[in-house]
């Protein structure tokens, strides 16, 4: 009898005694600690790489500063960790073209950093494109994140910035509700001059609807000019099709 | 045994532990009174928006001195939306939200941090009703009195809301050029030198003649015409030159071709487009195509059609939809009358647009009926097939049988009395409204004809009724009202 009171009492000591200790979760991330590449979406980027040109702007800019950002995955260390970039080989940008820091590092407690990437207006860049795809090289302190496409804006092992002198077609241009297909037709670089000429409009990025109809109203008024100006040779596009400011058209 | 004793003793302790009373280690202060007192007051407030003064001066029982508090008064107008009218105690101020009811929340706060609140209810009422609106000039400027009836609005009686405009929002420059009621909000004015929107409820100006437009607008302030479109739009006719708008704004400027145009001061409204309007430089019809600033063209008539509408070959005198309408789609008749290039020559035109090959429903030679030559004013009918014009002095009425491509002989309706000259003359339509179809129960019964004398410098409003089918006017004015200028221009507003 005794000796079952004092067994009981001592299993229920230690039940007690357990019940009282705080359960602790492991709030660690227990794996290797990645980094990735990506762009602000309000810098233009989309998806995989942000484009930039330099035709809209005046001749005086000779270069300018793009940023792509590193964004870790993985626990804050109050240390500072160096990371590594490498470019791609299939980079269409000359060496002499771009210059990026070669000393990168996350700062101690930081989780996103800026790598400042200075693209330059060379002469060839009228007729061509040039193309930097930065990978990130694994390190002690980094392997390379993985591919992430959700929403506008990827992020992943690796990032491009494409760059030229030429008008090229924003990204969003054929986007439903955002672009511009159906005010005032489809991109040329003809009709993408005519529109900076009409309106001095160079961003076509976040507009209103009434933005849209403003820009079509000026733009298709220029062109009309521009036509009674030139009888029989109306304006045409970079490949010789005429071109008209309407919903859908050339 | 014993650790039973224990156990026992352990689980009393317990028991009588939880008997024991919380009682928290907070001070508690017994507050003084400090509430508004609303026995016996008013609180439920009306009053006619941007016109009447709320006053209150709540009785605030607060012991201590009434100078230490500070008050706060707001209007809520939407969830999570609210004005702020006044930081006093008391209040005395105009509401110029638009007519609904309202609560207004006083708060009295003392320096101690503590509260009183109490909610008022405020009713803000419509100053200004529907009415026919009739734009005057008077000493260079453009005025507005809005005219009731009970002909024309049942159960009311005969009022007139004078200078509408000019009382809440001062002078506006220019003689006026239109007056159009665009929406259940807003009404639009144009005068010769600007053009403004205001609130229907209290006339209150919206927009100033630059906020009319996105962008940059027209170079030069030369409003000729303006009309509500088809699709909740409103086109304004500018030196010639056709906007379109887009939620109250005109973001476009139509352009047509090479040649140009040159848009005549009238637009109608078509199925399945913001409206049309005539190039007097080309003399053709021309499109307002749905959200876009490029024409549409008419493709050419058959050769058997009495008129084309990509050339018409002579000048618009004044066009409007008008009785009858293509089946399918929908979409009403248009009258036009023209007249020749040069030459005494004048006609009536039927149009159904929606068969640009044979639009002609008539084409009527109307060179000799009386005193044509020197009309100035057109008007038709929604309901039958009834055609008006007016002269500087007389107004004739007419029928027209479009099959029979003529019409009857016109009868004089109504002649000014000696010294006064015919300014404006309207039917109440239903084309202020949206729509091709818009058809009301009082469309086309009543006809206005202002007048003006020169020598007494005094205007007229003349309220006739018109048979919808002949167009006979009773020749007995209904009532006749006297304005302080020269009328321009008359339009119903409608609420």
């Amino acid at each position: 009898m005794k000796t079952l009171h004092i067994l009981f009492f001592i299993i229920v000591f230690f039940a007690a005694t357990i019940a009282c200790r705080k359960n602790k979760l492991d709030p660690a991330f227990r794996s290797e600690a990645r980094i990735s590449l990506t762009a602000n979406e309000a810098d233009g980027a989309r998806a995989d790489s942000i484009v930039f040109t330099f035709a809209i702007w005046p001749s005086s800019l000779v270069d300018t500063q793009i940023n792509l950002y590193a964004q870790v995955m993985g626990n804050l260390v109050d240390r500072e960790r160096a990371f590594k970039v490498e470019v791609d080989t299939s980079s269409t940008a000359k060496t002499d073209e771009y210059e990026y820091p070669k000393n990168l590092v996350v700062p101690p407690g930081n989780y996103r950093v800026a790598i400042p990437v200075k693209i330059k207006r060379s002469a060839r860049l009228v007729n061509a494109q040039a193309k930097l795809k930065l990978n990130i090289v694994p390190n002690d302190n980094f392997l390379p994140g993985p591919r992430v496409s959700t929403g506008l804006v990827n992020s992943g092992p690796s990032y491009s910035i494409i760059w030229s002198d030429q008008l090229t077609k924003p990204a969003f241009w054929d986007q439903v509700g955002v672009g511009m297909l159906w005010t005032v037709g489809k991109w040329s670089k003809v009709k993408h001059q005519l529109i900076i000429d009409a309106t001095g409009i160079r961003n076509f990025q976040d507009l209103t609807t009434a933005d849209k109809y403003y820009i079509a109203s000026k733009s298709l008024e220029y062109l009309n000019a521009y036509n009674a100006g030139h009888p029989g040779n109306p304006m045409k596009n970079e490949n010789g099709l005429v071109i008209d400011i309407c919903s859908q058209c050339d | 045994m014993k650790i039973t004793n224990i156990f026992f003793f352990l689980i009393a302790v317990l028991f009588a532990g939880s008997c024991l009373k919380d009682k928290g280690n907070y001070n508690y202060k017994v507050l003084p009174d400090f509430l508004v007192d609303t026995s016996g007051t008013q609180t439920r407030f009306e009053v006619y928006q941007s016109k009447d003064k709320i006053t209150i001066r709540p009785s605030i029982v607060y012991k201590g001195n009434q100078d230490e508090l500070k008050g706060l008064w707001r209007l809520y107008v939407s969830a999570g939306v609210f004005d702020t009218l006044s930081r006093k105690t008391a209040i005395d101020t105009i509401i110029s939200r638009p007519p609904g009811t309202y609560t207004l929340e006083f708060e009295a706060l003392a320096p101690s941090g503590l509260k009183a609140l109490m909610q008022y209810t405020v009713v803000v009422l419509s100053p200004i009703s529907s009415g026919w609106m009739v734009a005057y000039e008077k000493g260079g400027n453009t005025d507005v009195d809005i005219i009731r009836a009970p002909e024309f609005i049942p159960g009311v009686r005969d009022t007139v809301y004078r200078a509408a405009y000019s009382v809440i929002n001062g002078p506006m420059p220019g003689k006026p050029v239109s007056i159009f009621y665009t929406s259940a909000n807003l009404a639009h004015i144009f005068t010769s030198a600007t053009g403004v929107t205001v609130q229907n409820t209290d006339f209150r100006r919206a927009q100033s003649w630059s906020q009319l437009f996105f962008g940059t607008g027209p170079e030069s302030v030369k409003p000729e015409g303006f009309y509500p479109g088809s699709f909740n739009s409103a086109i304004l006719i500018n030196k010639g030159e056709v906007y379109w708008s887009d939620n109250n704004l005109f973001v476009g400027k139509i352009t047509a071709d090479v040649n140009g145009y040159e848009a005549a001061p009238f637009i109608y409204p078509q199925y399945g487009k913001q409206g049309g309007f005539y190039d007097q430089k080309n003399m053709r019809f021309l499109t307002i195509e749905q959200q876009s600033s490029k024409a549409g063209f008419y493709p050419n008539a058959d050769a058997s059609a009495k008129f084309n509408l990509n050339n018409v070959g002579k000048n618009l005198l004044w066009i409007e939809r008008g009785f009858g309408q293509n089946a399918n789609p929908v979409d009403v008749y248009k009258y036009a009358f023209f007249k020749d290039v040069s030459g005494p020559g004048r006609y009536l035109y039927v149009i159904n647009t929606q068969t640009p090959a044979r639009p002609d429903i008539a084409a009527i030679d109307i060179s000799a009926i009386p005193e044509i030559i020197d009309a100035r004013f057109f008007e038709v009918g929604n309901l039958g097939p009834a055609g008006f014009y007016s002269t500087s002095a007389s107004v004739y009425f007419f029928q027209i049988d479009a099959t029979g491509n003529k019409i009857s002989t016109p009868m004089k309706g109504f002649q000014a009395p000696a010294g006064e000259e015919i300014t404006s003359m309207r039917l109440l339509k239903g084309i202020g409204t949206f729509g091709v179809n818009a058809v009301l129960t009082d469309d086309s019964k009543y006809m206005f004809v202002a007048t003006w004398n020169e020598q007494s410098q005094s205007g007229k409003v003349y309220l006739m009724s018109v048979n919808v089918t002949s167009g006979a006017i009773n020749p007995a004015p209904l009532r006749i009202w006297t304005v302080a200028g020269k009328i321009g221009d008359m339009q119903y507003k409608r609420s």
